[in-house]
């Protein structure tokens, strides 16, 4: 290989330098009115950045809602809310026809719902019934909506950010294997820190409410998920990455307890979750290309919702997270 | 230079100093390992007496770290290894990012695609790269094993006895052989072999008289060792060695003609059913050598003047023929067809083995002789007279040397049982120095006479200096002072007024003139007689004459009064050996035929020597030396 023109290496360089600045700038905006949940937040920007849907697992009042908002805000992208209830209907997500009446004549016009929107919170999804939801899914897959006979593009960036409450499970529909292979991340949230409740106290009792102000337009958001998908992989990470995921099968895996205690293991959308995240992480750091570390980093919130435990897992007690957990204890890095 | 080149390039140094490490690392692996099998090998080859040579030691060990060297640099060892060293060494302290990694797997794909940011993570890793030096990416170490090592060092130097050797001096270690220590020579009283030493002075003899030159040197050799026993010039695992090959040499050459002697046994019993040979029958049968020649001269006589004294010879003589045979089978005399018929039966189906068999045991081949003798001799009287007369005249083939060796069994057994005796002894200890069953020995030879005089069983006042206060669970209650083969009966059995002495004499330790209820070590053989086994007889007091006892029933002293006043004297009484000789060859019977226990014999057997009778001066003992 020659010597590559150095405007090409600045170029790139410097797309990536850009990545992290923006990333840090919306983290940065987002924190300035979310306390902690680093985690959260990270993961959410991720899957943003990734074009896929995160599913938020968390007892309420932990700022789910003023996540999504906050980052509808700095992102200057529309925001939706919905309730999920027993009672929601798929229209009263996706919209329905209306007849309406302009100048004498009544035709049938597409009311949207509250699905077209950049930044969907669909709180508490596991109170809808499973046809309710399968309305949500298949839109957050396909990214379009039917009605009737016509198919609505849902407007990019198109991100949903799935709540569920872990304690209140009765009454709910839990939501399908299928489905939840749909998230791309599901992510914890867990009570702030102490010091990070003095704060949210400090900030939200207060007089004076902090202001977010939109720091990345919708265009720069999808150059950057473009630029998300330009960053190369190495053979031996990617290799890595379909390790483990092969090692979540109980059928393939050497590990012991994934034996024992797994059902079924993630599927290809694991991985690719697995490769996208690490390449965010790479980026996210100033590097031009993901590490072993990065995709261990990301394995947890990408997999634990794909691997499902069998009965004797589930009686057991143990989590996703344990499994994996040993599973990336015992897997090579490079082999 | 381009990246990817550059790349390799710095690789290709990582990897020659990770396989110099590596050579270092796995040379010390393997001389550790080396050494480690060194030294366990040397320490068997110690324990076996070997000696070491420490230049083969110090060859394996070096060969073991050229081995183990070209092993560690010869290894595979991977870019991507590499490239993780390099890694590491990139981001030291803190996680990896797979840079040089990375690189390395886009390096390939740079080539052909027009990737911005794969060029640019290759620039990057090698711009990172760069700075980093072969020592910084792969420090040298110290090597894992090097404690072990040592501790291999270690191990083989002193199982190699490293510090034994000399400075400087490269020779072969030599271990020199374990030597046995010197075993304690076993010095025995003359006295204490005097019965066996008679027993084989009796055995020469009767073989010097017979002409049995084996057993003569069979006696002569026996003699020679005891007489080296009480030399001291054995010890007692040597003596017994050599006492246990006699006693196996004499087992077998009492074997020998035991065999012979039931033959000739059943071959005198098939005589005797005919009235002409009936007188050879019982010579035969008695193994009389002079009476067997006699009858056949006698035999011989009639035979040349009578056709029917011929026929009843032949007929006879076929008879025994059969006899013999089937003496040797070990069965008892059947009819003479029925043992001939057997004995054809038994050679025929044997074949030339029983042939070969026959030349090899001399037993089998004298029975063989003797039954051909018989065989022949009943085929000449068949066949005329003169041949019959002369055949007779003869000997009948070997007849009469046959009944001589025949007779020689009881003297054969005699030096048997000696060794047999002496081998049990030196089992049991009683050989030692200071054995108590010496000591009694000599009382019975009368040799203690002297403390007998004035004492009886139950004389508390009596002065007792040798008297012994015996261990009452080894026997010391019945009169012999702990002699072991004398405890068969126990302390309380009835009757046993034996315990009474030893008692007594207890009692009379303990009321020594001083008063001191210690005991005082005496003889361990008491000095009164051994109760009365036969009923309380007249306790006639001797003073070492023989003295006639009257007593009610009888003109003379019965065998009791006998036994008992013997024993009072040593067993030195010339009528004690006429009443010794009665009970003398019922016993060797009773030993012979298994009657007594084996576990009993050699106790039955003793305890019969110990009061056999002792030389007087009127009646020399046979065996005296």
């Amino acid at each position: 290989m020659t010597a590559e023109p150095a405007p090409a290496l600045a170029e790139a360089a410097d797309a990536v330098a850009r990545f992290r600045e923006d990333l840090a700038r919306l983290s940065r905006e987002i924190g300035q009115r979310l306390v902690g949940q680093a985690d959260v937040v990270e993961g959410v920007v991720a899957a943003l950045l990734a074009g896929g849907h995160v599913l938020l697992e968390g007892v309420p009042g932990l700022g789910k809602t003023l996540l999504v908002k906050t980052l509808a805000e700095a992102l200057e992208l529309s925001f939706s809310r919905i309730q999920f209830t027993p009672d929601l209907m798929p229209a009263d997500v996706v919209g329905t026809n209306m007849i309406m009446e302009t100048g004498g004549e009544r035709r049938f016009e597409f009311q949207r719902g509250p699905i077209f929107a950049n930044l969907i919170l669909a709180d508490e999804i596991n109170r809808a019934t499973p046809k309710t939801q399968s309305a949500l899914l298949e839109a957050m897959q396909e990214q379009s909506v039917t009605v009737g006979k016509q198919t609505y593009a849902l407007p990019p960036p198109f991100f949903v950010l799935a709540t569920q409450n872990p304690i209140e499970m009765e009454g709910t529909y839990p939501l399908p294997e299928a489905q939840l292979d749909r998230f791309f991340f599901k992510l914890r949230v867990d009570l702030p820190a102490n010091a990070d409740l003095h704060a949210i106290l400090d900030r939200t009792t207060g007089a004076t409410d902090p202001v977010v102000r939109p720091v990345l337009g919708r265009a720069r958001l999808l150059e950057l998920r473009e630029l998300v998908r330009q960053v190369p992989v190495a053979r031996p990470i990617q290799d890595y990455a379909v390790r483990l995921i092969e090692a979540t099968h109980p059928e393939r895996s050497k590990v012991p307890r994934v034996r024992k205690l797994v059902r079924y293991g993630s599927s290809p959308r694991g991985a690719q979750a697995l490769i996208l995240a690490a390449k965010i992480r790479a980026l996210a750091d100033g590097r031009f290309a993901p590490s072993l570390d990065d995709v261990r980093r990301v394995a947890a919130p990408a997999l634990r919702h794909r691997v499902l435990l069998n009965f004797e897992g589930e009686a057991e007690g143990v989590s996703t997270d344990a499994v994996l957990g040993e599973i990336l204890a015992v897997l090579p890095e490079v082999t | 230079m381009s990246e990817s080149a550059e790349l390799m390039r710095m690789l290709r140094r990582i990897k020659r100093r990770a396989r110099r490490l590596a050579a270092i690392e796995a040379a010390v692996a393997a001389t550790t390992l080396g050494l480690g099998a060194l030294a366990l090998g040397v320490a068997v080859w110690r324990a076996r007496g070997g000696s070491v040579s420490w230049r083969v030691a110090e060859t394996a060990a070096g060969a073991c770290t050229l081995v183990g060297a070209a092993w560690g640099a010869t290894r595979r060892l991977s870019d991507v290894r590499c490239a993780r060293l390099l890694d590491a060494a990139i981001d030291r302290g803190g996680k990896t990012a797979d840079r040089v990694l990375s690189a390395l797997s886009f390096s390939k794909i740079c080539e052909a695609n027009d990737a911005p940011l794969a060029r640019a993570a290759l620039a990057d890793a090698v711009a990172r790269a760069r700075a980093l030096s072969p020592a910084v990416v792969a420090p040298a170490r110290r090597p894992r094993a090097l404690p072990a090592l040592a501790g291999a060092t270690l191990a083989l130097l002193a199982v190699g006895g490293w510090p034994a050797r000399a400075p400087g001096a490269r020779r072969d270690v030599a271990v020199p052989l374990a030597t046995t220590p010197q075993e304690p020579r076993l010095r025995v009283a003359a006295e204490a072999l005097e019965a066996e030493l008679a027993e084989l002075a009796a055995a020469a003899t009767a073989a010097d008289a017979a002409g049995d030159v084996d057993l003569m040197a069979l006696a002569r050799e026996a003699r020679t060792t005891l007489d080296a026993l009480e030399d001291g010039a054995l010890g007692r695992g040597e003596a017994l060695d050599r006492i246990s090959a006699l006693a196996a040499r004499a087992k077998e050459a009492t074997d020998e003609t035991e065999g012979q002697r039931t033959a000739l046994r059943a071959a005198g019993k098939a005589l005797e059913s005919t009235p002409a040979t009936r007188a050879l029958g019982r010579a035969l049968a008695a193994a009389d050598a002079s009476a067997t020649e006699q009858a056949l001269r006698e035999l011989a006589a009639s035979a040349a003047t009578s056709e029917r004294a011929r026929a009843d010879v032949a007929s006879a003589m076929s008879a025994a023929a059969s006899g013999v045979g089937s003496g040797a089978s070990g069965e008892d005399a059947a009819g003479p067809g029925e043992g001939r018929r057997r004995l054809n039966r038994e050679r025929e189906a044997a074949g030339a083995s029983a042939g070969e068999a026959a030349r090899a045991d001399p037993s089998a081949r004298r029975l063989e002789h003797l039954r051909r003798d018989l065989d022949e001799t009943a085929a000449a009287c068949r066949a005329d007279a003169a041949a019959c007369a002369k055949r007779l005249q003869d000997g009948a083939g070997g007849l009469p040397r046959a009944a001589r060796e025949a007779s020689e069994t009881a003297s054969r057994r005699r030096l048997e049982n000696a060794m047999r005796q002496v081998r049990e002894r030196l089992h049991r200890g009683e050989l030692d120095e200071g054995a108590p069953e010496r000591r009694f020995g000599k009382v019975a030879r009368g040799e203690s006479r002297a403390d007998q005089r004035g004492t009886r069983a139950g004389d508390p006042g009596a002065p007792e200096p040798e008297a012994v206060v015996p261990d009452e669970t080894a026997g010391g209650t019945n009169g012999e002072g702990g002699e072991e083969i004398f405890v068969d009966e126990p302390a309380s059995q009835e009757g046993g007024a034996v315990t009474n002495a030893g008692a007594d004499a207890k009692g009379a330790a303990a009321q020594s003139a001083d008063g001191q209820s210690a005991a005082v070590a005496g003889n361990g053989a008491g000095h009164e007689a051994g109760g009365e086994p036969l009923g309380r007889g007249s306790s006639p007091p001797t003073r070492g004459h023989d003295r006639e006892v009257h007593v009610r029933d009888g003109a003379g002293p019965n065998r009791s009064e006998v036994i008992e006043a013997s024993a009072r004297r040593g067993f030195a009484a010339r009528g004690y050996v006429r009443v010794f000789d009665d009970y003398q060859p019922v016993v060797e019977e009773s030993l012979a035929t298994e009657a007594v226990p084996e576990g009993r014999r050699y106790v039955v057997r003793r305890y019969f020597q110990l009061i056999r009778p002792r030389a007087t001066a009127e009646t020399p003992t046979p065996g005296a030396r």
